[in-house]
Protein backbone atom coordinates (compact mmCIF):
# COMPACT_ATOMS: atom_id res chain seq x y z
CA UNK A 1 0.00 0.00 0.00
CA UNK A 2 2.74 2.47 0.77
CA UNK A 3 4.30 1.65 -2.36
CA UNK A 4 1.15 3.29 -4.34
CA UNK A 5 0.53 5.70 -1.61
CA UNK A 6 4.13 7.24 -2.03
CA UNK A 7 4.31 8.07 -5.80
CA UNK A 8 0.39 9.16 -5.45
CA UNK A 9 1.34 11.84 -3.12
CA UNK A 10 4.19 12.93 -4.79
CA UNK A 11 2.49 13.03 -8.29
CA UNK A 12 -0.27 14.96 -5.73
CA UNK A 13 2.22 17.44 -4.75
CA UNK A 14 4.24 17.85 -7.73
CA UNK A 15 0.37 18.81 -9.89
CA UNK A 16 -0.50 21.17 -6.53
CA UNK A 17 3.01 22.96 -6.88
CA UNK A 18 2.01 23.20 -10.98
CA UNK A 19 -1.13 24.81 -10.50
CA UNK A 20 0.09 27.33 -7.94
CA UNK A 21 3.40 28.39 -10.11
CA UNK A 22 1.26 28.40 -13.11
CA UNK A 23 -1.81 30.30 -11.20
CA UNK A 24 1.01 32.54 -9.56
CA UNK A 25 2.90 32.60 -12.81
CA UNK A 26 -0.78 33.67 -14.74
CA UNK A 27 -1.35 36.57 -11.91
CA UNK A 28 1.82 37.57 -12.36
CA UNK A 29 1.50 37.89 -16.11
CA UNK A 30 -1.69 39.60 -15.96
CA UNK A 31 -0.39 42.19 -13.13
CA UNK A 32 2.48 42.93 -15.31
CA UNK A 33 -0.10 43.24 -18.25
CA UNK A 34 -1.90 45.80 -16.45
CA UNK A 35 1.56 47.53 -15.45
CA UNK A 36 2.23 48.51 -19.08
CA UNK A 37 2.68 52.18 -19.93
CA UNK A 38 1.31 54.36 -22.43
CA UNK A 39 3.02 57.32 -24.03
CA UNK A 40 0.45 60.06 -24.67
CA UNK A 41 -0.62 63.78 -26.81
CA UNK A 42 -3.30 65.50 -27.09
CA UNK A 43 -5.91 63.64 -29.53
CA UNK A 44 -5.21 66.80 -32.38
CA UNK A 45 -1.41 67.42 -32.28
CA UNK A 46 0.55 66.50 -34.87
CA UNK A 47 2.70 63.44 -34.10
CA UNK A 48 0.97 60.14 -34.46
CA UNK A 49 3.66 58.08 -33.30
CA UNK A 50 6.79 57.91 -31.38
CA UNK A 51 9.28 54.29 -31.20
CA UNK A 52 11.03 53.56 -28.27
CA UNK A 53 14.21 55.17 -29.26
CA UNK A 54 12.61 58.20 -30.11
CA UNK A 55 10.23 58.22 -26.85
CA UNK A 56 13.71 57.78 -25.02
CA UNK A 57 15.75 60.04 -26.73
CA UNK A 58 13.11 62.92 -25.85
CA UNK A 59 12.79 61.63 -22.04
CA UNK A 60 16.55 61.94 -21.39
CA UNK A 61 17.19 65.12 -23.61
CA UNK A 62 19.19 63.16 -26.02
CA UNK A 63 19.75 65.00 -29.58
CA UNK A 64 17.05 67.20 -31.40
CA UNK A 65 14.43 64.69 -31.45
CA UNK A 66 11.50 66.80 -32.33
CA UNK A 67 11.57 70.19 -30.89
CA UNK A 68 7.87 70.63 -31.15
CA UNK A 69 8.04 68.31 -28.61
CA UNK A 70 7.52 68.87 -24.63
CA UNK A 71 7.86 65.85 -22.82
CA UNK A 72 6.32 65.77 -19.05
CA UNK A 73 7.80 63.65 -16.30
CA UNK A 74 5.41 61.87 -13.83
CA UNK A 75 5.62 62.37 -10.37
CA UNK A 76 4.45 59.14 -9.19
CA UNK A 77 7.40 57.57 -8.20
CA UNK A 78 6.02 53.65 -9.41
CA UNK A 79 4.90 54.55 -12.40
CA UNK A 80 7.56 56.90 -13.15
CA UNK A 81 10.13 53.93 -12.73
CA UNK A 82 8.11 51.49 -14.93
CA UNK A 83 8.07 54.33 -17.70
CA UNK A 84 12.12 54.11 -17.17
CA UNK A 85 12.49 50.52 -17.11
CA UNK A 86 9.98 49.58 -19.93
CA UNK A 87 10.98 52.93 -21.84
CA UNK A 88 14.21 53.81 -21.47
CA UNK A 89 15.80 50.73 -20.22
CA UNK A 90 17.23 52.22 -17.72
CA UNK A 91 17.21 52.32 -13.45
CA UNK A 92 15.56 55.42 -11.96
CA UNK A 93 19.09 55.89 -10.47
CA UNK A 94 20.82 55.51 -13.76
CA UNK A 95 17.84 58.45 -14.94
CA UNK A 96 18.87 60.96 -12.16
CA UNK A 97 22.73 60.42 -12.66
CA UNK A 98 21.98 60.95 -16.71
CA UNK A 99 20.26 64.19 -15.88
CA UNK A 100 22.81 65.23 -13.25
CA UNK A 101 25.20 64.90 -16.10
CA UNK A 102 23.21 67.25 -18.28
CA UNK A 103 22.57 69.96 -15.84
CA UNK A 104 25.94 70.16 -14.72
CA UNK A 105 27.36 70.49 -18.90
CA UNK A 106 25.23 73.06 -19.55
CA UNK A 107 23.29 70.62 -21.85
CA UNK A 108 19.62 70.99 -20.19
CA UNK A 109 17.47 69.95 -17.75
CA UNK A 110 15.00 67.50 -16.48
CA UNK A 111 11.45 67.00 -17.77
CA UNK A 112 8.91 68.88 -15.39
CA UNK A 113 7.16 66.36 -13.26
CA UNK A 114 3.32 66.16 -12.80
CA UNK A 115 0.63 64.18 -11.35
CA UNK A 116 -2.15 62.67 -12.20
CA UNK A 117 -4.72 64.59 -11.25
CA UNK A 118 -2.99 67.39 -14.15
CA UNK A 119 -2.07 65.17 -16.93
CA UNK A 120 -5.82 65.87 -18.68
CA UNK A 121 -5.67 69.68 -18.30
CA UNK A 122 -1.91 69.87 -19.19
CA UNK A 123 -2.87 67.94 -22.35
CA UNK A 124 -5.96 69.68 -23.27
CA UNK A 125 -3.69 73.00 -22.86
CA UNK A 126 -0.87 72.81 -24.62
CA UNK A 127 -0.81 70.34 -28.15
CA UNK A 128 3.29 69.83 -27.58
CA UNK A 129 3.29 68.48 -24.62
CA UNK A 130 4.00 64.21 -23.95
CA UNK A 131 3.57 62.43 -21.22
CA UNK A 132 2.63 58.87 -19.92
CA UNK A 133 0.10 57.17 -18.34
CA UNK A 134 -0.30 53.91 -16.71
CA UNK A 135 -2.05 51.54 -19.23
CA UNK A 136 -5.71 51.76 -17.58
CA UNK A 137 -5.81 55.48 -17.09
CA UNK A 138 -5.60 56.75 -20.52
CA UNK A 139 -7.13 60.28 -20.30
CA UNK A 140 -9.84 61.18 -22.44
CA UNK A 141 -9.22 63.04 -25.52
CA UNK A 142 -5.53 61.77 -25.83
CA UNK A 143 -4.10 59.37 -28.72
CA UNK A 144 -1.55 56.94 -27.84
CA UNK A 145 2.10 57.20 -29.27
CA UNK A 146 3.54 54.68 -27.80
CA UNK A 147 2.03 51.29 -25.53
CA UNK A 148 4.49 49.12 -24.06
CA UNK A 149 2.43 46.29 -24.47
CA UNK A 150 2.51 47.11 -28.08
CA UNK A 151 6.04 47.53 -28.10
CA UNK A 152 6.63 44.07 -26.52
CA UNK A 153 4.53 42.17 -29.62
CA UNK A 154 7.01 44.54 -31.91
CA UNK B 1 44.74 82.95 -11.28
CA UNK B 2 42.94 86.69 -10.66
CA UNK B 3 43.43 87.71 -14.01
CA UNK B 4 41.12 84.79 -15.39
CA UNK B 5 38.73 85.55 -12.65
CA UNK B 6 38.73 89.11 -13.58
CA UNK B 7 37.49 88.88 -17.10
CA UNK B 8 35.02 86.25 -16.62
CA UNK B 9 33.71 88.55 -13.59
CA UNK B 10 33.41 91.65 -16.07
CA UNK B 11 31.47 89.24 -18.64
CA UNK B 12 29.07 88.57 -16.07
CA UNK B 13 28.76 91.98 -14.57
CA UNK B 14 28.71 93.18 -18.31
CA UNK B 15 25.78 90.71 -19.07
CA UNK B 16 23.36 91.38 -16.41
CA UNK B 17 23.93 94.78 -16.82
CA UNK B 18 23.11 94.75 -20.57
CA UNK B 19 19.98 92.59 -19.73
CA UNK B 20 18.85 94.67 -17.00
CA UNK B 21 18.64 97.36 -18.60
CA UNK B 22 16.96 96.18 -21.82
CA UNK B 23 14.08 94.71 -19.70
CA UNK B 24 14.47 91.16 -21.07
CA UNK B 25 13.15 88.93 -18.88
CA UNK B 26 15.86 86.15 -17.84
CA UNK B 27 14.87 82.64 -17.00
CA UNK B 28 17.49 81.78 -13.78
CA UNK B 29 18.30 78.16 -12.60
CA UNK B 30 20.39 78.30 -9.48
CA UNK B 31 21.50 74.16 -8.46
CA UNK B 32 24.59 72.84 -7.15
CA UNK B 33 26.54 69.90 -6.54
CA UNK B 34 29.03 68.27 -3.69
CA UNK B 35 30.91 65.48 -2.09
CA UNK B 36 31.95 64.98 1.56
CA UNK B 37 34.55 62.77 2.07
CA UNK B 38 37.07 60.48 4.05
CA UNK B 39 39.97 58.47 2.32
CA UNK B 40 42.36 56.94 4.30
CA UNK B 41 45.76 55.34 2.54
CA UNK B 42 47.84 52.23 4.23
CA UNK B 43 51.14 53.63 2.83
CA UNK B 44 53.11 56.17 5.32
CA UNK B 45 55.35 56.37 2.23
CA UNK B 46 53.46 58.55 -0.09
CA UNK B 47 50.64 60.56 -0.26
CA UNK B 48 47.52 59.24 -2.69
CA UNK B 49 46.53 62.53 -4.50
CA UNK B 50 44.36 63.32 -7.73
CA UNK B 51 44.67 65.88 -10.51
CA UNK B 52 46.87 68.87 -9.35
CA UNK B 53 46.31 68.13 -5.43
CA UNK B 54 50.04 68.73 -3.82
CA UNK B 55 48.60 66.38 -0.50
CA UNK B 56 46.32 63.76 0.39
CA UNK B 57 46.05 60.74 2.65
CA UNK B 58 49.72 58.65 3.56
CA UNK B 59 52.65 59.98 4.49
CA UNK B 60 51.33 63.54 5.47
CA UNK B 61 48.23 62.43 7.20
CA UNK B 62 46.81 59.27 7.40
CA UNK B 63 43.42 59.84 6.78
CA UNK B 64 42.25 63.40 4.40
CA UNK B 65 38.85 64.75 4.30
CA UNK B 66 40.08 66.67 1.07
CA UNK B 67 40.91 64.67 -1.52
CA UNK B 68 37.06 63.88 -2.85
CA UNK B 69 35.54 66.76 -1.18
CA UNK B 70 33.78 69.50 -3.50
CA UNK B 71 31.08 72.12 -3.47
CA UNK B 72 29.72 73.57 -6.68
CA UNK B 73 27.34 76.33 -7.47
CA UNK B 74 25.79 76.95 -11.01
CA UNK B 75 24.01 79.66 -12.63
CA UNK B 76 22.30 79.13 -16.04
CA UNK B 77 20.94 82.65 -17.50
CA UNK B 78 18.31 81.87 -20.26
CA UNK B 79 19.09 85.16 -22.25
CA UNK B 80 16.79 84.36 -25.07
CA UNK B 81 15.65 81.19 -26.58
CA UNK B 82 18.72 80.25 -28.43
CA UNK B 83 21.26 82.34 -25.75
CA UNK B 84 22.45 81.23 -22.46
CA UNK B 85 25.04 81.75 -19.91
CA UNK B 86 26.33 79.27 -17.61
CA UNK B 87 28.59 80.14 -14.68
CA UNK B 88 29.97 77.32 -12.05
CA UNK B 89 32.20 77.79 -9.59
CA UNK B 90 33.93 74.89 -7.25
CA UNK B 91 35.35 74.71 -4.34
CA UNK B 92 37.97 71.97 -3.77
CA UNK B 93 41.13 71.58 -2.49
CA UNK B 94 43.76 73.07 -5.24
CA UNK B 95 46.94 73.44 -5.52
CA UNK B 96 47.61 76.17 -2.93
CA UNK B 97 46.17 73.84 -0.44
CA UNK B 98 43.22 75.39 0.15
CA UNK B 99 39.37 75.43 -0.74
CA UNK B 100 39.24 78.94 -2.76
CA UNK B 101 36.88 78.53 -5.10
CA UNK B 102 38.04 78.59 -8.42
CA UNK B 103 35.51 79.09 -11.66
CA UNK B 104 35.22 76.09 -13.97
CA UNK B 105 32.36 77.08 -16.47
CA UNK B 106 31.68 80.08 -17.22
CA UNK B 107 30.45 80.17 -21.14
CA UNK B 108 27.99 81.70 -23.62
CA UNK B 109 26.02 79.28 -25.15
CA UNK B 110 24.24 80.27 -28.69
CA UNK B 111 22.11 77.94 -30.84
CA UNK B 112 22.39 78.46 -33.86
CA UNK B 113 19.98 76.04 -35.24
CA UNK B 114 18.61 72.81 -33.89
CA UNK B 115 21.95 70.72 -34.93
CA UNK B 116 24.67 73.58 -34.33
CA UNK B 117 25.69 75.14 -30.62
CA UNK B 118 28.45 77.44 -30.07
CA UNK B 119 30.03 78.06 -26.95
CA UNK B 120 32.23 80.51 -26.01
CA UNK B 121 34.48 81.28 -22.84
CA UNK B 122 35.37 78.63 -19.80
CA UNK B 123 34.35 74.84 -20.26
CA UNK B 124 34.93 71.51 -19.55
CA UNK B 125 37.65 69.72 -20.66
CA UNK B 126 36.13 66.69 -22.55
CA UNK B 127 38.31 63.98 -23.47
CA UNK B 128 36.85 61.14 -21.55
CA UNK B 129 33.11 60.01 -20.53
CA UNK B 130 33.02 61.86 -17.40
CA UNK B 131 35.60 64.28 -18.12
CA UNK B 132 33.21 67.02 -18.31
CA UNK B 133 31.53 66.41 -15.00
CA UNK B 134 34.01 64.97 -13.46
CA UNK B 135 33.55 67.12 -10.09
CA UNK B 136 30.06 66.16 -10.30
CA UNK B 137 30.99 62.76 -8.71
CA UNK B 138 26.64 62.06 -7.88
CA UNK B 139 26.62 61.61 -11.55
CA UNK B 140 29.62 58.63 -11.84
CA UNK B 141 29.44 55.31 -10.27
CA UNK B 142 32.92 55.93 -8.59
CA UNK B 143 33.74 57.75 -5.64
CA UNK B 144 36.17 59.58 -8.38
CA UNK B 145 37.34 58.85 -11.85
CA UNK B 146 40.25 56.00 -12.23
CA UNK B 147 43.08 58.05 -12.41
CA UNK B 148 45.16 55.47 -14.26
CA UNK B 149 42.89 57.52 -17.35
CA UNK B 150 42.02 60.62 -15.69
CA UNK B 151 44.98 61.55 -14.82
CA UNK B 152 46.32 62.04 -18.26
CA UNK B 153 44.21 65.11 -18.20
CA UNK B 154 44.52 66.84 -14.79
CA UNK B 155 42.59 70.25 -15.50
CA UNK B 156 39.19 70.15 -15.41
CA UNK B 157 39.05 73.32 -17.62
CA UNK B 158 39.59 75.23 -21.07
CA UNK B 159 39.22 78.55 -22.44
CA UNK B 160 37.82 79.08 -25.75
CA UNK B 161 35.65 78.40 -28.87
CA UNK B 162 33.70 75.04 -28.86
CA UNK B 163 31.21 74.61 -31.72
CA UNK B 164 28.87 71.24 -31.23
CA UNK B 165 26.88 69.55 -33.70
CA UNK B 166 23.91 67.64 -32.87
CA UNK B 167 22.88 64.70 -35.33
CA UNK B 168 22.02 61.03 -35.68
CA UNK B 169 22.85 58.21 -37.25
CA UNK B 170 20.92 55.39 -37.41
CA UNK B 171 19.96 54.88 -34.01
CA UNK B 172 22.60 56.50 -32.55
CA UNK B 173 22.31 60.47 -31.58
CA UNK B 174 25.81 61.55 -32.74
CA UNK B 175 27.67 64.55 -31.41
CA UNK B 176 30.96 66.07 -32.69
CA UNK B 177 32.27 68.39 -30.70
CA UNK B 178 35.16 70.29 -32.28
CA UNK B 179 37.16 73.55 -30.63
CA UNK B 180 40.38 75.80 -29.84
CA UNK B 181 41.19 76.05 -26.65
CA UNK B 182 43.91 77.50 -24.09
CA UNK B 183 44.18 75.70 -20.65
CA UNK B 184 46.76 76.96 -17.73
CA UNK B 185 46.93 75.34 -14.50
CA UNK B 186 49.40 74.92 -11.89
CA UNK B 187 51.06 71.51 -10.70
CA UNK B 188 52.67 71.57 -7.44
CA UNK B 189 56.00 70.06 -6.49
CA UNK B 190 56.20 66.76 -4.65
CA UNK B 191 57.63 67.40 -1.00
CA UNK B 192 57.80 71.48 -1.58
CA UNK B 193 55.54 74.24 -1.61
CA UNK B 194 56.56 75.26 -4.77
CA UNK B 195 54.39 75.20 -7.73
CA UNK B 196 54.96 75.19 -11.59
CA UNK B 197 52.67 76.54 -14.66
CA UNK B 198 51.60 74.56 -17.20
CA UNK B 199 50.11 75.93 -20.61
CA UNK B 200 48.45 74.26 -23.43
CA UNK B 201 47.30 75.62 -26.47
CA UNK B 202 45.10 73.53 -29.13
CA UNK B 203 42.20 72.35 -30.97
CA UNK B 204 40.27 69.03 -30.40
CA UNK B 205 37.53 66.95 -32.07
CA UNK B 206 35.30 64.64 -30.02
CA UNK B 207 32.64 62.51 -31.11
CA UNK B 208 30.16 61.25 -28.72
CA UNK B 209 27.21 58.42 -30.24
CA UNK B 210 24.80 57.63 -27.77
CA UNK B 211 21.22 55.58 -27.71
CA UNK B 212 19.32 55.18 -24.56
CA UNK B 213 22.09 52.48 -23.49
CA UNK B 214 25.41 53.29 -25.09
CA UNK B 215 27.30 56.08 -25.17
CA UNK B 216 30.40 55.76 -27.13
CA UNK B 217 33.03 58.24 -26.77
CA UNK B 218 35.87 59.23 -29.67
CA UNK B 219 38.33 62.09 -28.79
CA UNK B 220 41.46 63.38 -29.86
CA UNK B 221 43.00 66.46 -29.05
CA UNK B 222 46.54 68.47 -30.22
CA UNK B 223 47.91 71.22 -28.64
CA UNK B 224 51.56 72.99 -27.69
CA UNK B 225 52.43 72.48 -24.40
CA UNK B 226 55.06 74.46 -22.33
CA UNK B 227 56.05 72.96 -18.89
CA UNK B 228 58.33 75.22 -16.93
CA UNK B 229 60.29 74.33 -13.28
CA UNK B 230 63.46 75.63 -12.63
CA UNK B 231 65.18 72.11 -11.60
CA UNK B 232 64.15 70.94 -15.02
CA UNK B 233 65.69 74.13 -16.67
CA UNK B 234 68.66 73.86 -14.49
CA UNK B 235 69.54 70.38 -15.92
CA UNK B 236 69.18 71.17 -19.49
CA UNK B 237 70.50 74.45 -18.99
CA UNK B 238 73.89 72.14 -17.67
CA UNK B 239 73.63 69.53 -20.81
CA UNK B 240 73.58 72.45 -23.24
CA UNK B 241 76.67 73.99 -21.75
CA UNK B 242 78.65 71.21 -20.18
CA UNK B 243 77.87 67.87 -22.17
CA UNK B 244 79.99 67.83 -25.88
CA UNK B 245 78.70 67.06 -28.14
CA UNK B 246 75.14 65.64 -27.52
CA UNK B 247 73.76 67.38 -24.59
CA UNK B 248 72.40 70.26 -26.02
CA UNK B 249 70.52 68.23 -28.96
CA UNK B 250 69.26 65.75 -25.82
CA UNK B 251 68.41 69.27 -23.56
CA UNK B 252 66.05 70.05 -26.59
CA UNK B 253 65.29 66.84 -26.74
CA UNK B 254 63.78 66.30 -22.60
CA UNK B 255 62.76 70.07 -23.06
CA UNK B 256 58.59 70.55 -22.60
CA UNK B 257 58.66 74.48 -24.12
CA UNK B 258 55.74 74.26 -27.10
CA UNK B 259 56.05 71.06 -26.63
CA UNK B 260 53.55 68.67 -29.44
CA UNK B 261 51.13 67.21 -27.46
CA UNK B 262 48.45 64.80 -28.50
CA UNK B 263 45.40 62.93 -26.79
CA UNK B 264 43.46 60.30 -27.65
CA UNK B 265 40.68 58.57 -25.78
CA UNK B 266 38.05 55.76 -26.43
CA UNK B 267 35.36 55.16 -23.98
CA UNK B 268 32.47 52.84 -23.91
CA UNK B 269 29.78 52.83 -21.35
CA UNK B 270 26.50 50.54 -21.47
CA UNK B 271 23.97 50.62 -18.88
CA UNK B 272 20.93 47.97 -19.45
CA UNK B 273 18.05 47.70 -16.71
CA UNK B 274 20.58 46.83 -13.66
CA UNK B 275 23.92 46.00 -15.26
CA UNK B 276 26.46 49.03 -16.33
CA UNK B 277 29.90 48.33 -17.98
CA UNK B 278 32.19 50.57 -19.21
CA UNK B 279 35.80 50.67 -20.36
CA UNK B 280 38.14 54.03 -21.69
CA UNK B 281 41.76 53.65 -22.94
CA UNK B 282 43.33 57.28 -22.97
CA UNK B 283 47.20 57.95 -24.56
CA UNK B 284 48.71 61.45 -24.14
CA UNK B 285 52.12 61.99 -25.80
CA UNK B 286 54.54 64.96 -25.04
CA UNK B 287 57.46 65.47 -27.09
CA UNK B 288 60.28 65.76 -23.88
CA UNK B 289 61.27 63.76 -20.67
CA UNK B 290 57.43 62.96 -20.32
CA UNK B 291 57.16 60.50 -23.00
CA UNK B 292 54.16 58.61 -23.92
CA UNK B 293 51.27 57.71 -20.99
CA UNK B 294 48.79 55.08 -21.62
CA UNK B 295 45.97 54.19 -19.53
CA UNK B 296 42.98 52.03 -19.57
CA UNK B 297 40.25 50.73 -16.94
CA UNK B 298 37.46 48.57 -16.59
CA UNK B 299 34.20 49.25 -14.67
CA UNK B 300 31.32 46.86 -13.92
CA UNK B 301 28.27 47.00 -11.83
CA UNK B 302 24.77 46.18 -11.02
CA UNK B 303 22.01 47.48 -8.94
CA UNK B 304 19.52 45.73 -6.88
CA UNK B 305 17.16 48.33 -5.96
CA UNK B 306 19.27 51.15 -4.24
CA UNK B 307 22.00 49.41 -3.88
CA UNK B 308 24.96 49.05 -6.46
CA UNK B 309 28.35 47.12 -6.15
CA UNK B 310 30.79 47.63 -8.60
CA UNK B 311 34.10 46.72 -9.44
CA UNK B 312 36.84 48.75 -11.13
CA UNK B 313 40.14 47.23 -13.14
CA UNK B 314 43.06 50.05 -14.00
CA UNK B 315 46.40 50.34 -15.49
CA UNK B 316 48.83 52.63 -16.43
CA UNK B 317 52.18 52.22 -18.22
CA UNK B 318 54.65 54.24 -19.97
CA UNK B 319 56.86 53.91 -22.89
CA UNK B 320 59.84 55.53 -23.61
CA UNK B 321 63.30 54.99 -22.25
CA UNK B 322 64.54 55.08 -19.03
CA UNK B 323 68.38 56.27 -19.55
CA UNK B 324 69.87 58.39 -22.60
CA UNK B 325 73.82 57.68 -22.99
CA UNK B 326 73.84 61.34 -24.54
CA UNK B 327 74.08 62.72 -20.99
CA UNK B 328 77.29 62.01 -20.46
CA UNK B 329 78.57 62.69 -16.38
CA UNK B 330 75.33 64.11 -16.33
CA UNK B 331 73.33 60.69 -16.83
CA UNK B 332 72.16 60.01 -13.70
CA UNK B 333 70.34 63.24 -13.28
CA UNK B 334 68.93 62.87 -16.67
CA UNK B 335 68.17 59.23 -15.53
CA UNK B 336 66.61 60.35 -12.33
CA UNK B 337 64.00 63.15 -14.62
CA UNK B 338 63.09 60.54 -17.23
CA UNK B 339 62.37 58.19 -14.07
CA UNK B 340 60.57 61.01 -12.21
CA UNK B 341 57.31 60.69 -15.14
CA UNK B 342 57.35 57.16 -14.73
CA UNK B 343 53.52 56.53 -12.93
CA UNK B 344 52.74 52.63 -14.21
CA UNK B 345 50.48 51.18 -11.56
CA UNK B 346 47.48 48.82 -11.39
CA UNK B 347 44.51 48.68 -9.36
CA UNK B 348 41.93 47.28 -8.49
CA UNK B 349 38.84 49.18 -6.76
CA UNK B 350 35.71 47.19 -5.28
CA UNK B 351 32.84 50.04 -4.53
CA UNK B 352 29.32 49.66 -3.07
CA UNK B 353 26.93 52.71 -3.49
CA UNK B 354 23.50 53.26 -2.14
CA UNK B 355 21.30 55.73 -2.83
CA UNK B 356 19.76 57.70 0.62
CA UNK B 357 17.46 60.38 -1.20
CA UNK B 358 16.84 61.03 -5.05
CA UNK B 359 19.88 63.97 -4.74
CA UNK B 360 22.03 61.99 -2.71
CA UNK B 361 24.19 58.76 -2.79
CA UNK B 362 26.47 57.20 -0.05
CA UNK B 363 29.49 55.48 -1.73
CA UNK B 364 32.34 52.96 0.01
CA UNK B 365 35.39 52.27 -2.09
CA UNK B 366 38.34 50.15 -1.08
CA UNK B 367 41.24 50.50 -4.06
CA UNK B 368 44.04 48.41 -3.80
CA UNK B 369 47.45 50.06 -5.68
CA UNK B 370 50.39 48.10 -7.06
CA UNK B 371 52.69 50.32 -8.63
CA UNK B 372 55.23 48.73 -10.92
CA UNK B 373 58.66 48.23 -10.05
CA UNK B 374 60.72 50.93 -10.93
CA UNK B 375 57.86 53.42 -10.52
CA UNK B 376 56.60 56.12 -8.65
CA UNK B 377 52.81 55.14 -9.02
CA UNK B 378 50.40 57.67 -9.22
CA UNK B 379 51.44 59.07 -5.47
CA UNK B 380 53.14 62.44 -4.42
CA UNK B 381 55.30 63.57 -1.98
CA UNK B 382 57.15 59.94 -1.51
CA UNK B 383 59.19 59.35 1.34
CA UNK B 384 62.96 58.81 0.84
CA UNK B 385 63.26 55.52 1.54
CA UNK B 386 59.88 54.78 -0.33
CA UNK B 387 61.37 51.69 -2.63
CA UNK B 388 61.05 52.74 -6.29
CA UNK B 389 62.46 49.53 -7.49
CA UNK B 390 59.90 47.29 -5.83
CA UNK B 391 57.12 49.45 -4.27
CA UNK B 392 54.80 47.98 -2.12
CA UNK B 393 50.97 47.27 -2.42
CA UNK B 394 48.82 49.72 -1.05
CA UNK B 395 45.11 49.99 0.53
CA UNK B 396 43.29 53.13 -0.01
CA UNK B 397 39.17 53.22 1.58
CA UNK B 398 36.92 55.96 1.02
CA UNK B 399 33.67 57.15 2.19
CA UNK B 400 32.07 59.27 0.73
CA UNK B 401 28.37 61.02 0.71
CA UNK B 402 27.61 62.12 -3.14
CA UNK B 403 24.82 64.84 -3.32
CA UNK B 404 22.97 67.55 -5.81
CA UNK B 405 20.68 70.41 -4.82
Amino acid sequence: MSGIHLPFALCARLFRMAVSSTLALSLFVSVAAAEGVLIVVQQDAEVTTLTREEAANLFLGLGSTNSRLIPIDRSEQSLRERFYREVLGLSAASVRAHWAKQVFTGRGRPPVRISKTDVTQLLNDKPGVVTYVAIDQRPAHSRVLLSTEQGEQE
Amino acid sequence: MNRRFVWIRLSLVAILLTLSRSGIAIETYLGGFGTASLSCFSSDKADYVINDQPEGPGRTRHCDAGIDSTLGVQLDLGLSESLDFGLQIVADRNVERNFKPDVTLAQLRWRATDALTLRLGRMPTNAFLHAENRQVRYAMPWVRPPLEVYGLVPAFSQDGLEIINDGSFGRWQTEWHGGITRIAFDVAASNSRETFPIEADGAFLNLTLQDRNTQIKLGYGYSKTSFASADVEALLGALSALVFPDGAQLADDLAIDQAATHMFGLGMSHERNDWLAMAEFGYRSIEGFFRDQYGAYVTLGRRFGPWMPYSTLARRWTRGPDSDSRAGFLQPQVDALLASSRYDTNSLALGLSREITEQATLKFQADWVQPDKNSWGLYYNHAPDYDYANPDSDWLFTLSLDFIF
